[in-house]
């Protein structure tokens, strides 16, 4: 982690000091994964069976719950030489089996299943903006939609959904051609971690 | 060589994967950790409630022995060992605060009872209970200092807990649980039954059995879904 960061800012070097402003390749749209997604920290369908507790023996639990990783779909907008908007579209979903005892037997009774679906325009400050190299660090604030699936019941839940990236690095390796490829560390309500990803920049 | 290690490490696997269907024990079958839903929770009316109990029990008995006419962990009206009279544990008091021990009978026999809160390992809920126990008759066995020999007759063990469940545990009619002489804050061994029925919303939903053979650990035998 040290390395890349020290490799990053190296390269960042290289950027500052520029004279002229970014017009070519200001607009861009991209695709990602990676990253825990937020369903982790909100602890839904856990194993919660305790021994010393009614509910917690006779009351349905579950078994180590399955994630998907974190879909994003982005679209980018340079307006300036440190600035820029962004509009962000992510998907995640998480499911988990659901056990009860019942008689002496613990059987699977279904699945429950939680699917995130967030909206976010985001800000992005650019520490470094050249046509091959950028690194930035956003915030990005919207809304989310979360179904949850249980007991072959559905609900639908809408909140709010944000996002920081204390450090992004997007990379683009041919003159004139608008590919890229870019990384973001991420921390907030859809994701934890850094997710991965490539764009066309136009 | 490449085919032995394949098929030691497969062997090795497979072994691994054993120990998950079959228990370690001989003769004791496949083992399912859902046949034990419950024990756990009933041990500890054996060995936590009741044993809290019976501390307070000796405790007040010390008391009685040094002559003392007044205590700050008990209110009394009289000696313990006099029929009628009652010994209440002081709402100070760290164990079982306002549990009331009173003489019911002249063959060394006391009611003790509460209804209040009690915890289960951290799950503190709303504990009905009343229980007989007698003294066996002291013998040259027992050393000063040592713990008596207790025969526990739990009449009721109500406990209302959260999202509608109940529990209700005693001893079979006419049975006791035995906690005999022990040393060292503790008493050696535990023998005989107690029976727990669950409920949900006033529906019956299980009924268990725990059968105390000395030990907690290893040699207690448990039913439920009977």
């Amino acid at each position: 982690m040290k390395k890349l960061v020290v490799s990053l800012i190296l390269l960042a070097g290289f950027a500052f000091g520029a004279a002229a402003q970014e017009n070519a390749f200001n607009k861009s749209v991209s695709l990602s994964i990676g990253g825990v997604t937020g369903l982790d920290a909100d602890g839904l369908f856990i194993n919660n069976y305790d021994p010393y507790s009614l509910a917690g023996i006779y009351e349905p639990t579950w078994s180590e719950p399955i994630y998907l990783p974190v879909f994003g779909l982005d679209g980018d907008w340079i307006l300036g030489r440190w600035i820029g908007v962004s509009l962000s579209l992510s998907y995640s979903s998480m499911k988990a089996e659901k056990q009860q005892l019942e008689g002496d037997v613990r059987n699977t009774v279904g699945y429950s299943k939680v699917q995130q679906l967030c909206l976010v325009p985001g800000v992005k400050v650019f520490w470094a903006n050249r046509e091959r190299f950028k690194l930035y660090s956003g915030f990005d604030a919207g809304a989310e939609a979360r179904c949850v699936t249980d007991d072959g019941k559905t609900s639908l839940n809408l909140g709010a959904a944000w996002d920081v990236v204390p450090l992004g690095a997007r990379f683009k390796f041919i003159d004139n051609f608008g590919l890229y490829v870019f990384m973001e560390s991420m921390v907030g309500r859809r994701i934890i971690g850094t997710r991965f990803g490539f764009g066309f920049a136009f | 060589m490449k085919k032995i290690a394949i098929i030691l490490f497969g062997a090795m696997l497979l072994a691994s994967c054993t120990k998950d269907f079959f228990s370690s024990d001989e003769w004791s079958g496949t083992y399912d950790y859902a046949e034990m839903a419950g024990c756990d929770y009933m041990l500890c009316v054996a060995d936590n409630l009741i044993v809290d109990n019976l501390k307070q029990m000796e405790t007040a008995l010390f008391i009685e022995s040094q002559g003392s006419t007044s205590s700050t962990r008990f209110a009394f009206n009289g000696s313990i060992w006099t029929v009628g009279n009652e010994w209440t544990v002081s709402e100070k008091s760290a164990l079982l605060p306002g549990m009331s021990i009173k003489r019911v009978a002249a063959d060394s026999t006391w009611t003790l009872s509460r209804n209040g809160k009690y915890s289960f390992n951290g799950y503190n809920y709303d504990t009905d209970y009343e229980m007989d126990i007698r003294m066996r008759p002291d013998t040259s066995a027992r050393a000063a200092g040592d713990h008596f020999w207790w025969d526990v007759a739990l009449k009721k063990c109500n406990r209302t807990e959260e999202k509608g469940y109940r529990s209700e545990i005693t001893t079979p009619a006419g049975s006791v649980l035995e906690y005999t002489y022990g040393t060292m804050g503790k008493w050696a061994y535990c023998y005989g039954v107690l029976g727990m029925r669950v409920y949900k919303e006033d529906e019956l939903i299980d009924v268990a059995r725990l059968q105390l053979n000395g030990g907690r650990y290893n040699d207690p035998s448990y039913l439920h879904n009977l």
